[in-house]
């Protein structure tokens, strides 16, 4: 475990590096834009905590507004932690398949709303047997495989199959309809309404088999921050999973209304060749698939520099004209695959005006199973 | 306890702090040779750096070190490569000798040339760690080694014929520099990793997995993957025999 913390009223230019920084006025505007996107609309934010990892991080958002009121989580150690933080809406859109997993989801049904996601019969009927032998319900929402080829039932039919025994199974409450995309597309909000309309509609079509079957669906959990305003423009869709909005990365560039909370502070080591400064936060805490240079992260500050190279303790920044920079001196970092690289630290060093408001735990980090 | 440096500046800076602090650091000369990291360059450059560390109080000069990075490929285009860069560092140990100064350590190479940078004179020290838990990037390399450690993994979903997803993804296994593999199953691959999940493809499994079943993954690159666990579950014959806590990670600054 990590130890690293800052006193409340240092400078950044004091902090030791490489660390994970929370741009507190970038984090409260990303949490006010989606309060003022859901404000009156039918669908709302289900944060996803894969990305933040923090209860605190959800209350904030649950207090902003525009929210259901209730996360989801990837994994149940995840749940676990949100729980113990005091959060009591939960759904984990994933399969829970083995029996000691299955147990302790039970075991968090005592305290709080809980529902997991299913593609599979017999597990369902797992779910059902230890639901009754704990004494809980448990709620259970159909997982429909659009555009990831992974988890989740390939047709409407199926859907329909699974959703009749869910009705017919103790300790089991059938909730509604999953699906997760992933999608990093060209940014004009016509063409995210296209591209994201495709895939939602796949699970809206499971929904409507489900319902013309005579099974009442309550939710509708599908989207990310990709389609998040694109989604209170479909009917029917009841949450978003929305997690990347919070912190943001540069896959999602082009959605300047939210702006780059989560950046990684690193100091200059080394200026040893004209126009090249060598970083102290290589892919060890930043994360990864660095074998992709569009997975690099982006210096933020200052301006005019790129990353050229990573290796494991260190990233090569390059300058075009002189090399601003000296050694001893900081940089920021715009971060990918943001959510790996929060699970790489334990703490968020929370920075307001150029020093550190306040430092906050990362509870979920490494709860990855 | 040694570091090294690169720049004037700082051999400045820590014999200062080694003054203050009462201390001697020992302290050696980064050489920059195949890859465009940190470190002076190799020859007269690096010499004059290690005399203004000879000559700086609360400071000894240890001698010179060269990351020359994992240098892909098989047996002889491996030591032709490593010998070619380690050459350089042993050629600026020759001039720093010839200048006066001691130069008790060179320490060159890692696990994919450990035998090579041993077999070269004046080589005191090799670096290296991916040994003793051995991956994927140096498994076929180095066929002497055994994989200690792997990733367990279970399958949570086997939603068609063709398709089985694991719980463990980018962030339990580490994909900063490649997919991890499926030991003993040559028969199926992993297309990609999510964040939290595997996907195989099983098109050509000779048995295709189960729910629930449990899986080994190897990683790509062992460094990254002990980085993100608290533990690692130590297992003989088939039973865990201990459970041992991984204190560096996250260890970064």
């Amino acid at each position: 475990m990590e130890t690293y913390k800052p006193n409340p009223g240092t400078p950044v230019a004091e902090l030791d590096t490489p660390c994970l920084i929370l741009e507190l006025d970038s984090l409260e505007h990303n949490f006010k834009v989606i309060a003022d996107t859901y404000k009156d609309t039918d669908v709302k934010l289900r944060a996803h905590m894969k990305n933040v990892k923090s209860p605190m991080l959800a209350k904030m958002q649950m207090d902003i507004g525009g929210t259901v009121n209730g996360v989801c989580c990837a994994k149940v150690a995840e749940a676990e932690v949100m729980v113990q933080g005091g959060i009591d809406d939960i759904l984990i859109p994933n399969e829970i398949v083995t029996k000691d997993k299955i147990k302790r989801v039970c075991s968090l049904a005592h305290k709080a709303k809980i529902a997991v996601c299913v593609d599979n019969p017999q597990n369902l009927r797992d779910l059902s047997a230890q639901a009754s032998a704990s004494g809980v319900t448990l709620g259970v929402a159909i997982e429909v495989d659009t555009s990831m080829g992974r988890g989740g039932i390939r047709s409407p039919e199926e859907g329909v199959e699974l959703a009749k025994l869910a009705t017919s199974l103790p300790g089991i409450h059938f909730k509604g309809v999953m699906s997760h995309q992933s999608l990093k597309g060209e940014g004009d909000k016509e063409t995210r309404y296209i591209e994201g309309r495709r895939y939602i509609q796949m699970c809206l079509d499971v929904r409507d088999a489900i319902e013309k079957a005579g099974i009442p669906v309550e939710y509708v959990s599908t989207g990310e921050t990709f389609t998040y305003d694109v989604a209170t423009e479909i009917p029917g869709i009841t949450d978003v999973e929305g997690g990347t909005y919070a912190l943001m990365s540069t896959f999602l560039s082009y959605m300047t209304e939210f702006e780059y909370a989560g950046l990684m502070l690193g100091t200059v080591i080394s200026t040893p060749r004209p126009g090249v400064a060598i970083g102290d936060s290589g892919m060890r805490a930043v994360g990864a698939m660095c074998t992709y240079a569009e997975a690099w992260p982006v210096v933020h500050s200052p301006e005019g520099l790129t990353v050229s190279e990573m290796y494991d303790e260190q990233v090569v920044l390059t300058s075009k004209g002189a090399m601003p920079l000296k050694v001893g001196d900081k940089y920021f970092l715009r971060l990918g695959q943001q959510d790996v690289t929060v699970n790489r630290f334990d703490h968020y060093i929370g920075v307001r005006n150029g020093a550190v408001e306040a430092v906050w735990d990362i509870p979920a980090r490494g709860c990855f199973h | 306890m040694t570091v090294v440096v690169d720049n004037v500046a700082n051999i400045d800076v820590l014999s200062k702090a080694a003054k203050a602090g009462g201390v001697t650091l020992n302290v050696a000369v980064d050489v920059h040779t195949r890859l465009n990291g940190t470190g002076v360059e190799p020859g007269k450059p690096a010499v004059d750096l290690a005399q203004q560390v000879a000559k700086a109080d609360g400071l000894e000069f240890a001698g010179f070190h060269s990351y020359e990075g994992a240098i892909p490929g098989n047996g002889e285009a491996v030591a032709k490569e490593s010998r070619k860069w380690i050459q350089k560092v042993l050629d600026t140990r020759e001039a720093a000798e010839k200048a006066g100064l001691d130069v008790k350590s060179v320490v060159v190479g890692g696990t994919h040339n450990y035998d090579i940078a041993a077999g070269m004179k004046g080589v005191t020290e090799v670096p290296a760690g991916t040994y003793a838990l051995l991956d994927e990037r140096y498994r076929t390399q180095r066929s002497e080694l055994k994989s200690a450690a792997s990733i367990m993994a279970t399958i949570i979903s086997t939603p068609a014929s063709n398709v089985a997803v694991g719980d463990a993804g980018m962030k339990s296994c580490g994909n900063d520099t490649g997919l991890p593999g499926i030991p003993g199953r040559p028969d199926l691959s992993i297309s990609y990793l999510s964040a939290e999940h595997t996907n195989f493809i099983m098109d050509k499994a000779e048995r295709p997995f189960t729910l629930g079943e449990k899986v080994r993954l190897t990683p790509w690159e062992i460094a990254v993957t002990c980085n993100l666990y608290d533990y690692m579950m130590a297992v003989r014959n088939g039973k865990l025999e201990a459970i041992l806590d991984v204190t560096a990670r996250g260890r970064y600054r």
